[in-house]
């Protein structure tokens, strides 16, 4: 008879098994995003700075080509490679391939030089290089120009962190919490004539930042995936009317009666504001680690009930053997 | 007899002579290493506080491209009153003075001139002993009184590091940049033109408040900014010569 923990050694052994098919089958089948790999990857560059991995990777460039969001509208639409040219890096139209998935060091530094690390790697901050990919159907370049921040010479990288490619992050003085939700800190920031009355107001009690007002998100007709974000910084009345529609021109009987719409809810206002953030909530894909646990657990299971045939089996061979040999 | 009396009268006025001379060179010599040599480039930063809006992005990318302890500041901003509605701030890096006092009173030589004009800090030579950072008017040097490990909180957002980090038991300060303008000199660049051989409070400056040049250049950004507006310098005062001009903010009375 097998001991209880050589059984669940058998066991493991089909667990492994099991485990590992599934995975490789599972990764495989991950393949839903185009499959393209060749070397100069970020991957080479993260052995060194790995500052940079984690906060890529999470952030919008790392997930350009692997966003469930673009990946379906990107399927629904047929697959164009048009849109590779942005979600992919080093994408070639004539052969339909492309050096990385999302947008990775190199669609942004180019190539690495030779004696890199003894030369840095070259990058252009200037709104030039951003604006390849957000282009003015993606971005609003026509807003962009007519802002303060563009015509005081600032560009894309005074806010924006490229690495993470979100708003960067401000600290209050000497490492002290900000004072007031990120976004807005960003701004209060240079913008120090707030700092005094916009923490205190209702909007920001209530969650709303300055980028809620100040940066609306224009739907672009064209293209349905991509919403245009007003850099103009002009807060319009259509900001106002995110919330307080019901509040604008009420009736003349409600107006005499004194009576008005009611506020909609807070939640209600934060869940109209956060339309930037809608498209990310999309329900994960389930990791091929994930499905290689679920098979790992069915193959210990399998194995622990095969053992006691298994050992059977294994006793008669080897009894079969040994009369073999006394033969 | 009377010849070696003329012999012994002339051997004491020869080694008198030879003292003086001695005496006199050495003079000469110690009042020349109290002032920055003039090398083939002389660098300088102008500050435009009429668009320096004090976000502190400079304080930020010094942080992070220097190696900084988060507990010390190369570049400090403080807000000096108003004029107008606007609020008027001081961004201070090190003045790298003709006539430095931190040169000066160092007994161990470590903080040396350049031949472009930047005071620098030999880390190896110093026995840390704080003269500099008491003799600087500008609060411009900062102690290491520990060692500066774990991670900088300025990486990578605000840029890479690019040098060493300072040992424990030794003062630093801001550098200019150096290591960004020999590398940029090296690679055929301008500092003050191209951002990889400029420093890197210049270059992230969001209103572009700061320029950086070669004031032997005459057309260099900063000789055109020195030519064509009001300048001032911090405590001009005390005749330490600082390469780091202030054009004021506008309607500030210049004391």
């Amino acid at each position: 008879m097998y001991s209880r923990i050589q059984r669940l050694l058998i066991a493991l052994m089909f667990a492994l098994v099991a485990a590992g098919v599934t995975l490789v089958a599972a990764s495989a089948q991950d393949g839903a995003s185009p499959p393209a790999k060749v070397s100069g990857t970020s991957s080479d560059c993260t052995v060194c700075h790995t500052e940079y991995q984690m906060t890529w990777q999470e952030g919008a460039h790392g997930k350009a080509g692997s966003d469930p969001a673009f990946l379906d509208e990107w399927t629904k639409q047929g697959k164009p490679g048009a849109c590779l040219v942005c979600h992919t890096t080093g994408y070639d139209p004539a052969t339909a391939t492309f050096k990385e998935n999302g947008v990775a060091c190199q669609a942004c530094h180019g190539e690495a030089p030779a004696d890199h690390p003894k030369s840095p790697m070259p990058v252009d901050t200037s709104p030039d290089l951003c604006g390849r990919c957000h282009s003015d159907t993606r971005f609003g370049w026509q807003d962009w120009k007519v802002s303060t921040h563009y015509q005081r010479g600032m560009n894309c990288t005074t806010c924006h962190d490229p690495h993470s490619a979100s708003i960067k992050k401000i600290s209050g003085p000497r490492g002290q919490a900000a004072t007031t939700d990120e976004v807005s800190a960003l701004c209060i920031n240079c913008h120090k004539e707030h700092s005094m009355d916009f923490p205190y107001t209702t909007h920001n009690k209530q969650g709303v930042s300055c980028v809620d007002c100040h940066v609306n998100h224009i739907e672009n007709t064209e293209d349905a995936a991509h919403t245009v974000p007003d850099h103009s910084f002009n807060a319009s009345l259509d900001s106002c009317n995110t919330c307080h529609a019901q509040q604008m021109h009420s009736s003349s009987d409600q107006a005499v009666n004194g009576t008005s719409a009611p506020l909609p809810e807070p939640q209600a206002q934060g869940a109209n504001l956060a339309t930037g953030t809608e498209t990310t909530k999309q329900p994960e894909p389930v990791s091929p680690v994930g499905f290689a646990v679920l098979a790992a657990l069915l193959g210990l299971a399998g194995g622990m009930v095969l053992a006691p045939w298994l050992e059977r089996w294994y006793q008669r061979t080897v009894k079969h053997n040994r009369e073999d040999d006394n033969d | 007899m009377t010849s070696q009396n003329v012999n012994r009268r002339e051997f004491l006025k020869l080694t008198a002579i030879g003292v003086a001379v001695a005496a006199g060179t050495k003079a000469v010599s110690s009042k020349a290493s109290s002032e920055a040599p003039k090398g083939k480039r002389q660098w300088a930063m102008v500050i435009d506080q009429s668009k320096c809006t004090g976000c502190e992005y400079c304080t930020r990318a010094c942080q992070a491209h220097n190696d900084i302890n988060p507990d010390i500041e190369w570049n400090t901003v403080t807000e000096n009153g108003t004029v107008g509605n606007n609020q008027v701030f001081v961004p201070r890096p090190c003045m790298h003075c003709e006539k430095a006092p931190c040169v000066e009173v160092c007994p161990v030589k470590a903080s040396y001139y350049r031949d472009d004009g930047i005071v620098m800090m030999d880390y190896d030579r110093c026995i840390g002993c704080r003269y500099c950072q008491i003799a600087c008017p500008y609060g411009a040097r900062t102690f290491n009184w520990e060692k500066f490990t774990g991670e900088n909180p300025a990486v990578p957002e605000w840029g890479m590091p690019e040098v060493e980090r300072r040992p424990r038991g030794v003062p630093e300060k801001c550098s200019f940049c150096y290591q960004r303008i020999d590398r940029g000199l090296a690679q055929g660049l301008t500092p003050g033109v191209d951002s990889e051989a400029t420093p890197a409070c210049v270059n992230i400056c969001p209103t572009g408040a700061r320029m950086f040049g070669d004031l032997n250049n005459p057309d260099s950004n900063v000789s055109l900014a020195l030519h064509n507006n009001p300048t001032y310098s911090l405590r001009e005062d005390l005749g330490t010569g600082p390469r780091v001009y202030y054009i004021p903010a506008v309607g500030v009375e210049e004391s």
